[in-house]
């Protein structure tokens, strides 16, 4: 087969494909938008709820005996942690601010020591005046 | 012998993904969220990008491979990035509401990538739900973000038609969904992968049809198989956010009429005065134009950008390069190393 007719053939698929595609897809989602669908759904989700509820009552039991952790208690041990980083995230927001501060009051400090320059800048002038003299 | 070679390139390019593409270090970490810092190539601009991806996959979509990452052209043109990565959240997270995403996450995020960079403002880039969440972050707390660029993000649900028996359900009478929900704590991905393909599309025979073809391009091949291998490594959803995004955002529409409360404070749009420029695209099967075009009369901002461009739901992080509208509007709004 030619390359032209290859290219025109993949052509011809991908469009019909793309058309199958949008068809069936239309109508998939026709039929779960479906009240009856819906209602099915509706009566599923609560025995599946019901189910899974019963499954995590027995297995609490079942880990009580077997005097396992269930999945609930390892995921409290997880929270423990994340309120431990969450902890030690505020004492390095403290510090940080605390570093702030202390750059900041020694900013200060530098400043309040400035009017002591212009006395020597005096000094200076005045031995420069002398000197010349 | 293929099968092997096969096995041996699959395997690279996971080590890859792990690994990331662009060279980075981590600013910080709580939980699973990880702050992800990408140094610029030779630093041009002062004010970094901080990029908030979705809740559904996971962000190394955003720096997949060498010539297909968003991440490394923005490092390229000059910008420092921050990327906020909230990680696949497990069992334990459960509890993790889109409150604790904004206020501890996000909020936290931007204070520590602010700190790093050592600036008082930077532009916020939110792809998918992380661009809602960025938009609702920037109209509570407005100081440090001058730039907001939003691709595709649901935010407006008033007119959504995908479902619409299902949508008027869920907005009398979600308790039976509520009750599931709240069993399973955390809904696994592959419930999410499900739920996702049935709302856009079930059937992709085209895509299959494409996948048989080989293309002549080796960088198509690849390409291809990394956002397939991506596209079905959704995450697990914390029951607890999925619910708020369901009622509040999705039913209520709460977030488009200044009624959703984030910790107590009510967010309200108007309070968006940041630069925006929202991008949607033509062929986005999961975020049509619709739910993203209303912000754009709702905020406060002065200067604001809609653009549609051609492509799909993840187009623009796979195309190597910033289209030349996204480079120029970044570029006069942030701010020069050589500016004083």
């Amino acid at each position: 087969m030619s390359n032209d007719k290859k290219i025109m053939l993949r052509d011809y698929l991908s469009e019909l494909a793309s058309q199958t595609d949008a068809r069936l897809n239309e109508r998939v989602q026709e039929l779960l938008d479906d009240p009856k669908t819906i209602k099915r759904a509706h009566k599923f989700m609560e025995k599946h709820s019901s189910i899974l509820g019963k499954l995590h009552e027995y297995s609490e039991i079942l880990a009580l005996q077997l005097n396992i952790p269930t999945k609930d208690d390892v995921a409290n041990v997880a929270r423990l942690c994340m309120q431990l980083e969450e902890k030690l995230d505020t004492i390095e927001e403290e510090i940080h601010q605390l570093k702030a501060q202390k750059e900041e009051k020694q900013q200060t400090y530098e400043i309040v020591k400035m009017p002591a320059k212009p006395k020597t800048f005096k000094k200076e002038k005045k031995g420069y005046a002398e000197r010349r003299g | 012998m293929r099968r092997d070679e096969g096995d041996k390139k699959e395997k690279s390019i996971k080590r890859k993904r792990k690994v990331g593409v662009s060279s980075r270090e981590v600013v910080w970490k709580r939980n699973k969220t990880v702050l992800w810092y990408y140094p610029a190539s030779k630093k041009v601009y002062r004010t970094p990008l901080f990029l908030v991806y979705s809740l559904i996959n996971e962000a190394y979509i955003l720096d997949l491979a060498p010539g297909m990452s968003m991440i490394e052209t923005f490092t390229d043109q000059g910008y420092d990035v921050y990327l906020l990565d909230f990680g696949r959240p497990g069992y334990e997270d459960k509890d993790v509401s889109l409150d604790d995403y904004i206020m501890s996450y996000i909020k936290t995020g931007v204070d520590r990538a602010l700190r790093h960079a050592q600036t008082t403002e930077m532009s916020m880039v939110g792809y998918c739900l992380g661009g809602t969440l960025a938009v609702i972050y920037t109209a509570i707390i407005n100081e440090s973000i001058k730039n907001l660029i939003l691709f595709a993000p649901p935010l407006d649900f008033s007119s959504y038609d995908v479902f619409p028996n299902w949508f008027q359900v869920l907005k009398n009478d979600s308790s039976s969904v509520d009750q599931l929900l709240n069993d399973y704590g955390m809904i696994p991905s592959k419930f999410i992968n499900t739920g996702l393909r049935l709302a856009t599309s079930p059937f992709t025979i085209s895509s299959k049809l494409a996948s048989l073809t080989p293309s002549r391009s080796e960088k198509t091949n690849v390409k291809r198989q990394l956002v397939n291998e991506w596209l079905s490594s959704h995450i697990p959803f914390s029951a607890l956010t999925l619910r708020q995004l369901m009622d509040d955002l999705g039913g209520k529409n709460k977030l488009m009429e200044n009624k959703l409360k984030i910790q107590g404070q009510t967010v309200y749009l108007s309070n968006l005065k940041a630069n925006l420029l929202v991008i949607s695209t033509t062929d986005d099967l999961i975020v049509p134009e619709k739910l993203t075009y209303p912000i754009m009369n709702k905020v406060s901002s002065i200067d604001k950008t809609y653009k549609r461009v051609k492509g799909g739901h993840i187009s623009l992080a796979l195309k190597g390069e910033l289209p030349y509208f996204l480079e120029k509007w970044l570029h006069d709004r942030s701010i020069s190393v050589n500016e004083t």
